[in-house]
């Protein structure tokens, strides 16, 4: 099952994965390998984010001002860096999934047409 | 905005972000390699290879974090700039001579526009300078038509009541004026000028007041009006310099006024400018038949 560099991984919705980090991080400040894990396993290995993706878009969401960063010890006592949600990023997080929603919901009334 | 003002501090922190993402980066690559060592059974080595390879190019990973942080037109212009620097060190005597040039050539036109500019272009220091003329006259001489641009005090004054298009006619002519009694002699660029020579240019001196015209000039013989400058330099700046006594070539005269410090008379004629003139003598060159080197300001 090696990893392959599929197209498809890389075609989430427009600010999926924002969204999915910003959920991840509502439940917890975590740092990115925490993330990426988190998502894969609550996806049940579908959604794999790359580091390629993961990262840059974390230093978008710190630009943004919807994440801040800090480093932290973690649970094997190794030094990491630590994401945690603003106020900002509870109100992004609010305005993603209203419009992946609407995304979702206008996609599947499409498909659903026979 | 936030975001800009974030973006500006990561300008000067620029190794710390290099250095931090490095860091996260190998957190990353260690609990991935832990982690596929558990699952998979690779050795310690393997499974960091592994993970690495699975992590991707470094270097990309690191141009893309730093992209949303970066001013691009900033950034790619400051890259040009060393880029273009780079090529010009490796060029040395391109660069000499590009240089050379155009400092040589940058140079030689500031200087012929700011002398142009203070000939040409740059306005009279007057109240209504466009209605201010220098008047010659055309002659026939053996050689044929010439300007003349000096002026007999008999035909200026011949000319004075015939004015028709003109309001005011001055006259004026440079001579020295050796200055005595106030500390060294000084030698100082004077011009005899006709009394209305101040109202013909509309100035009126910054202290005391110009010459006397008409019925009553003759009063006015022995007096002088000074510069600014001369006031400011030999005569102290006294304030009740209006009145008092200074000697001119031997002879008294009474100051009678201070002209403005932004007052300057120096109109550029063939023989070139005038020097600037410290003191400024009525003078109604009586029944004088020379030709002087004087010329004729007047208003229209």
């Amino acid at each position: 099952m090696e990893e392959a560099k599929m197209k498809g991984k890389n075609e989430l919705l427009p600010g999926t994965l924002e969204m999915l980090i910003l959920k991840t991080l509502s439940i917890e400040s975590m740092h990115g390998y925490g993330i990426a894990q988190h998502i894969q396993m609550l996806s049940a290995d579908v959604l794999t984010i790359e580091e390629g993706s993961l990262y840059p878009a974390l230093q978008r969401m710190l630009v943004k001002g919807w994440v801040l960063a800090e480093w932290k010890i973690s649970a094997n006592n190794r030094r990491a860096r630590f994401y945690t949600l603003t106020t900002a990023g509870k109100k992004q997080l609010g305005v993603e999934k209203s419009r992946f929603s609407q995304m979702f919901g206008a996609i599947m009334r499409v498909m659903k047409t026979t | 905005m936030g975001s800009v003002l974030r973006r500006l501090l990561f300008f000067f922190q620029r190794n710390r972000f290099d250095r931090d993402l490095e860091d996260e980066l190998r957190f990353h690559e260690e609990m991935k390699a832990h982690a596929l060592a558990d699952a998979d059974g690779m050795t310690g080595d393997e499974a960091r290879a592994a993970a690495r390879r699975r992590i991707g190019n470094p270097l990309r990973l690191r141009e893309q974090s730093r992209e949303p942080w970066i001013f691009a037109t900033v950034d790619t212009f400051a890259q040009d700039v060393r880029h273009a620097l780079r090529l010009m060190r490796r060029a040395p005597e391109f660069t000499f001579t590009a240089l050379a040039t155009l400092a040589l050539a940058i140079g030689l036109n500031t200087a012929i526009l700011s002398v142009a500019y203070g000939v040409l272009w740059r306005p009279l220091p007057y109240p209504d300078p466009d209605r201010l003329v220098i008047v010659s006259s055309a002659q026939q001489t053996e050689t044929g038509a010439r300007t003349f641009w000096t002026w007999a005090p008999v035909t200026y004054e011949a000319l004075r009541p015939r004015l028709t298009t003109l309001d005011h006619l001055a006259a004026y002519s440079p001579i020295d004026a050796p200055l005595t009694g106030r500390g060294e002699p000084l030698q100082l660029s004077a011009l005899d000028v006709s009394p209305n020579f101040f109202a013909t240019l509309s100035v009126n001196p910054a202290h005391g007041r110009a010459f006397l015209t008409g019925a009553a000039a003759p009063d006015d013989d022995r007096s002088a009006i000074v510069s600014d400058r001369l006031w400011r330099t030999s005569l102290e700046a006294d304030p009740a310099i209006v009145g008092q006594s200074i000697t001119i070539d031997g002879l008294p005269r009474t100051v009678v006024g201070v002209l403005p410090p932004d007052f300057s008379f120096r109109p550029v004629l063939r023989m070139g400018a005038l020097p600037e003139a410290d003191i400024f003598l009525p003078n109604r060159w009586p029944g004088d038949t020379g030709r002087y080197g004087s010329s004729s300001c007047w208003a229209a």
